[in-house]
């Protein structure tokens, strides 16, 4: 902090926080440019739409946030999303309850969220227990989710995906002029999330054991227990996205979710949460959502494959990583 | 008291490592003979080694990275990506010419051209790693994504006809399949590399202290690279006799190829930790292992999904083996 | 124009400092050929640092070093190998996943004709070097299935293989069975038989004045006396070792010591560093824990506050027992730890002082939500940073690792003071720290014990020591071996109980 510095309050906080979030000019300018370039984005339609594809995306995003800020990974968040529809889908549409919608449409939202939380737990353990590194941990359970999800659907519907399920249940993915459900909800998870890292004991500590494990130990802070705690959010949180995103399908498929870990990762990262830990949040990773959906809306509207988007994705992984260590050196030799 | 109680599971869970790979591949063999007939002949016995074969090869080059605490989960995506590459290079634009698969030209310069492709990519990998210094999951999962959509862009999604390399990867001398033999020759070359050469021991030093190996005046970083070149380099190879052997590469080829090969060698013997590596026994006997099984199941007629979970349940007990014995921090 | 009579290594107007801290005072050192010459003094003298310059592992500020009458500036330890100087450190060398071979030639495999290691010559060699040290090993042992003690033996060996020229010993025998000693004694004799200078840095007295020719006594960086070991006798090397007058200026305090047992340990074991240690905190007494290096100070420090297990004994805390601990628990019961190492064990470093500070005393920060009230955790942070003098322009956004060592370890302190402990460790709370902060330090620690804690205040100066404790107990291989009373407080006495205690 420079004692000499003169400049208005005002002047500070905006440099301020354009340092902390360097994408949020990048998102301005990318939505200009969109607005200006990309035929069609500006309308009410694609507007919608942007919106939707970004509640979903900051569900999940937000619940990874939590993992990564531990230095973690969670590559099972999208899988968990997977089974939960076809599990979901099938309890409101094949099982016994399907009749009374108003007792199946609850108790499937309780199962799939279950379900995360219930993979987040295995996670947790895996990690804390069995001590090994979240990447491979989560990467198994991955596997073995989306094979269970795979033949779950498979023995229970002969095909990928579940359908009839009752119309009350896709108010909650936006339909028609419900559009903003969704969108509430995950401003709600978002508001949620960003409440409990800034505000609570347990977001403090969640910085604290990302930055170093030992001294929080040591300063009486429960590790192993924060660690379990986040990788459970993770699950829950992916548990949520996957009922909102069913809810939108109008169908449970085992194929939810696919493609969609890439954007997930992306977006933390280019956000701005840092991979080794301790640094970030979620409101970087809520930047980082508008600005990847913004890419990926763009890119749709402007015909392009799939293949470009992960090539751009993975791009921008890189070279926030590479930022991110930039700058981490710098902060480093500030000793 | 403790203490004893601590060695003692220590041991236990040293000696499961290193031999319970044995038991449980016999275990499978004999409940896989009793569930089908067809499991206990030489023939199928054979057929194994050949669909082990190109990803053993992958196996290998593996190990080098996790030796010192490395990870390329790009690998299967690289497969795809250059696979895809070549099978253009061979029917679309006449850098290889099909004619040259009459003989032996065809062959070499697929292969020769494959190993260029996938140290390549090993390199940039190893230098993100090394450099930048950021985490090698995250390099290598940006460089897959990346590679990948550079596949597809290629072939539109559309399967790549490949099968002038049918002779080459399904080809045998005598009842010997080619890619076992190219197999083996790599096992034994590249274990030679690594017991034998001043190049693998240091790698092993890097992965067990790299403060030590730096004192020693070991240059860990260059070391590093060709690690990951290497794993590049017979990740491409073992991708593209792949390819060969399916005749073609659909858009998804190579998906999850990473996690066969990283627990493949992983229950062979080498650490995900750094400084234990295991090529000749632990890299075959760990691809035989997973390739049996998939064998097994699909003899059994399991249904696919079965697989995906299978493969999970692997890895997990896999690296679960290997993460019990050490002490760290938790991420 | 050398001659045999002539130092091997001379070392001239040594100079170095680490963070503003002078370590190393103008040093004038030399070695002659064919010598043993034996380094002693206390923790913190600085015989690792000489030696570590002289070994190639740090650089000097200032000075000439030449050996052999040429000039001697290793750059790095490969240098310094280069020159003939075999360091042989205490955490070894070598790489457990290797062989004794594959260790020995680790930075130069002789090759056969193809480029691959030449296993035979390697191994010949390694038979050759087995048979002169008697080292229960083959070539082929991975050094993962060795002891320490034969681990260090193949270090050694190492070092000579490299035809050093020097040998530089840094407590060899820590790890070492009887035998191991002595086999370790006659290759040190061996090795002067050869012509081999040798620099033997121990604490153990009797094994010092068994090997060496001369002795070099270092205390507080300077060289105080060197001699022929003949000329020296034990107590005499003892009073050298810490006889400096007593310039530091302590704070005053007038405190009563009450008859409470806040924290009293009984017969506390754990693995091989902590053998049955008894003791008692009492409220409003500073007691001082002395120790050589690998006595098991901090060793039995983790044990009491629950970072490490404890396999026997048990801990009495406010009367009530415990035979199982964490940091936590101890915290609930009131107790506090400032760590060694406050960079890796004490302090976010990357994160603002602010957060340090909190760290301890958040889960009392809450409200009805688990909502941490921020004003409150502001006006503690304040009140701490003007109690403890901390010097900080802006806490909530300034990083721990911007700050002075001193005012570092202030934040440590803030951080578990701000919890109302009534027992405290200190694990050398002043290390690193500038004489201003240390002073303001022991006043802070001074304090505390007026307001009734109980201080354990574990230390490698005898004089700081002297300077705050009511009365300081000794530690040795891990067993407390004396305690001495204020009264009869004694710079010498204590030194001597460090060496050579019995338990």
């Amino acid at each position: 902090m420079d004692p000499n510095r003169v400049d208005t309050p005002l002047k500070n906080k905006i440099i301020g926080v354009l340092r902390d979030m360097p994408i949020l000019p990048l998102l301005i300018i990318s939505f200009v440019l969109a607005a200006c370039f990309v035929p069609h984005f500006f309308t009410l339609y694609n507007l919608k739409n942007y919106l939707l594809q970004s509640a979903d995306l900051l569900i999940i995003s937000c619940g990874l946030t939590f993992v990564v800020l531990n230095g973690g990974i969670d590559f099972s968040v999208t899988s968990v999303m997977a089974l939960g529809s076809v599990v979901g889908a099938y309890i409101m549409a094949l099982s016994p309850l399907a009749a009374t919608p108003a007792v199946s449409i609850p108790v499937a939202i309780l199962v799939m969220m279950g379900i995360g939380v219930l993979v987040g737990f295995v996670n947790g353990l895996s990690v804390v227990k069995l001590k090994m590194p979240s990447f491979v941990a989560t990467l198994a359970t991955q596997l073995i989710v989306l094979g269970l999800a795979v033949q779950f659907a498979s023995t229970v519907s002969g095909t990928s995906s579940i359908s009839g399920l009752p119309e009350a249940f896709f108010i909650l993915g936006g339909e028609g002029k419900f559009f903003l459900v969704p969108v509430v909800i995950a401003f709600s998870m978002w508001l949620f999330s960003h409440w409990l890292l800034t505000r609570t004991l347990f977001g403090k500590r969640v910085y604290a054991v990302g930055v170093n494990p030992l001294t929080s130990f040591i300063s009486g802070i429960p590790v192993k227990k924060t660690i379990l705690t986040l990788m459970v959010i993770s699950g829950l949180f992916a548990g949520v996205a996957c009922v909102i995103a069913t809810a939108r399908n109008q169908v449970g498929m085992s194929s939810l979710g696919d493609k969609m870990f890439l954007t997930t990762i992306a977006s933390v990262i280019v956000g701005g949460t840092s991979t080794a830990g301790g640094f970030g949040g979620v409101n970087k990773t809520l930047l980082g959502v508008l600005f990847i959906t913004l890419l990926n809306n763009a890119m749709n509207l402007l015909g392009v494959g799939w293949y470009i988007i992960m090539i751009t994705l993975g791009g921008l992984i890189i070279a926030s990583a590479m930022t991110s260590y930039l700058l981490n050196r710098q902060r480093g030799n500030n000793a | 008291m403790d203490l004893l109680k601590n060695a003692q599971w220590g041991e236990c869970l040293s000696w499961m490592t290193r031999y319970g790979v044995f038991v449980v591949l016999v275990m499978l063999v004999v409940v896989f003979s009793l569930a089908s007939e067809r499991f206990f002949t030489i023939e199928n016995g054979l057929l194994i080694l050949q669909q082990a074969s190109p990803m053993g090869i992958a196996v290998v080059g593996m190990v080098f990275v996790l030796l010192v605490v490395g990870i390329d989960i790009s690998v299967g995506r690289s497969m795809f990506f250059i696979a895809t590459l070549v099978g253009f290079s061979i029917t679309k634009w006449g850098i290889i010419p099909e004619a040259y698969f009459s003989d032996m030209r065809g062959p070499c310069l697929t292969l020769g051209l494959v190993l260029i492709l996938g140290s390549a990519v090993g390199f940039i990998n190893g230098f993100l790693v090394t450099r930048l210094r950021i985490l090698p999951f995250i390099v290598t999962l940006a460089t897959g994504s990346i590679l990948r959509g550079f596949g597809l862009h290629l072939s539109g999604s559309a399967s790549i006809n490949v099968s002038p390399l049918g002779a080459l990867s399904n080809g045998r001398v005598g009842p010997i399949p080619n890619v076992l033999i190219i197999f083996v020759l790599v096992l034994i070359v590249f274990d030679f590399v690594l017991r034998h050469t001043t190049y693998g021991r240091h790698l092993m030093a890097i992965g067990n202290s790299p403060r030590n190996a730096e004192r020693a005046g070991i240059r860990a970083n260059r070391n590093i690279i060709i690690a990951y070149i290497i794993c590049g380099g017979l990740g491409a190879l073992g991708g593209i006799l792949s390819a060969g052997q399916i005749g073609s590469v659909a858009a998804s080829f190579g998906e999850g190829n990473e996690f066969i090969v990283i627990s493949a060698a992983v229950l062979g013997g080498t650490s995900l930790f750094g400084g234990k590596g295991n090529i000749m026994p632990g890299a075959i006997v760990g691809i035989i292992l997973i390739t049996t099984i998939m064998n097994g199941l699909a003899m059994m007629n399991a249904s696919p999904f079965v697989y995906t979970i299978v493969r999970g349940v692997i890895i997990f007990f896999a690296i679960a083996l290997d993460s019990m014995q050490r002490r760290g921090e938790l991420r | 124009m050398t001659t045999l009579s002539d130092p091997l290594l001379k070392i001239s107007q040594v100079r170095k400092s680490f963070t503003g801290v002078q370590v190393l005072h103008g040093l004038n050192f030399d070695l002659k050929r064919g010598e043993v010459l034996g380094l002693v003094g206390e923790n913190g003298a600085g015989k690792s640092t000489l030696m570590n310059i002289v070994g190639g592992v740090l650089p000097m500020d200032s000075g000439t070093m030449e050996l052999a009458g040429e000039s001697y500036l290793p750059l790095s330890p490969l240098c310094a190998t280069e020159r003939g100087v075999a360091f042989v450190h205490q955490e070894l060398n070598l790489f457990t996943n290797l062989s004794v071979a594959e260790n020995l030639f680790i930075d130069g495999f002789p090759k056969n004709r193809f480029g691959a290691i030449d296993r035979k010559e390697i191994s010949r060699r390694t038979r050759e070097c087995i048979d002169q040290f008697s080292l229960p090993v083959e070539p082929d042992t991975e050094i993962e299935a060795l002891s320490a003690g034969i681990r260090q033996m193949v270090e050694i060996a190492k070092g000579l293989l490299k035809n050093a020229r020097i040998m530089i010993f840094d407590e060899p025998t820590t790890s070492l069975s009887k035998r191991e000693k002595e086999d370790l004694f006659k290759n040190i004799e061996d090795l002067r038989a050869k012509g081999i200078s040798i620099i033997y840095i121990s604490h153990i007295l009797e094994d010092v004045f068994r090997v060496c020719d001369r002795i070099t006594v270092l205390r507080d960086g300077r060289i105080i006396e060197t001699k022929a070991t003949s000329k020296f006798s034990e107590k005499e090397l003892i009073k050298c070792m810490v006889g400096r007058e007593m310039t530091q200026v302590f704070p005053t305090i007038q405190k009563e010591i009450g008859k409470t047992v806040l924290l009293e340990a009984k017969n506390v074991s754990s693995g091989s560093r902590v053998k049955g240690i008894s003791l008692q905190l009492i409220e409003g007494e500073i007691v001082g824990m002395y120790g050589l290096m690998g006595a098991g100070r901090t060793d039995l420090a983790q044990v009491m506050f629950g970072v490490e297990p404890m396999e026997e004994g048990e801990i009495v805390i406010h009367s009530c027992p415990h035979k199982r601990l964490n940091p936590r628990m101890c915290i609930n019961e009131g107790m506090a730890f400032i760590t060694e190492d406050r960079r890796q064990e004490g302090l976010l470093m990357t994160k603002p002082v602010g957060e340090n500070l909190g760290l301890v005393k958040l889960p009392h920060l809450l409200n009805r939500f688990g909502v941490v009230k921020s004003e409150e955790l502001d006006r503690e942070n304040r009140k701490a940073i003007e109690d403890l003098r901390i010097k900080v322009t802006d806490y909530q956004h300034q990083l721990a690792n911007t700050l002075s060592g001193g005012n570092q370890q202030k934040i440590v302190f803030g951080k578990w003071v701000m919890n109302r402990p009534k027992i405290f460790i200190l694990d050398e709370p002043t290390r690193g720290v500038d004489v201003g902060a240390k002073f303001e330090i022991y006043s802070i620690i001074a304090n505390l014990a007026k307001q009734g804690s109980a201080v354990l205040l574990i230390s490698s100066e005898i004089e700081e020591l002297i300077g705050t404790c009511d009365r300081i107990m000794v530690m040795r291989n891990g067993r407390i071996v004396g305690q001495s009373l204020k009264a009869e407080f004694d710079q010498e006495k204590i030194l001597e109980m460090a060496l050579q205690g019995e338990s």
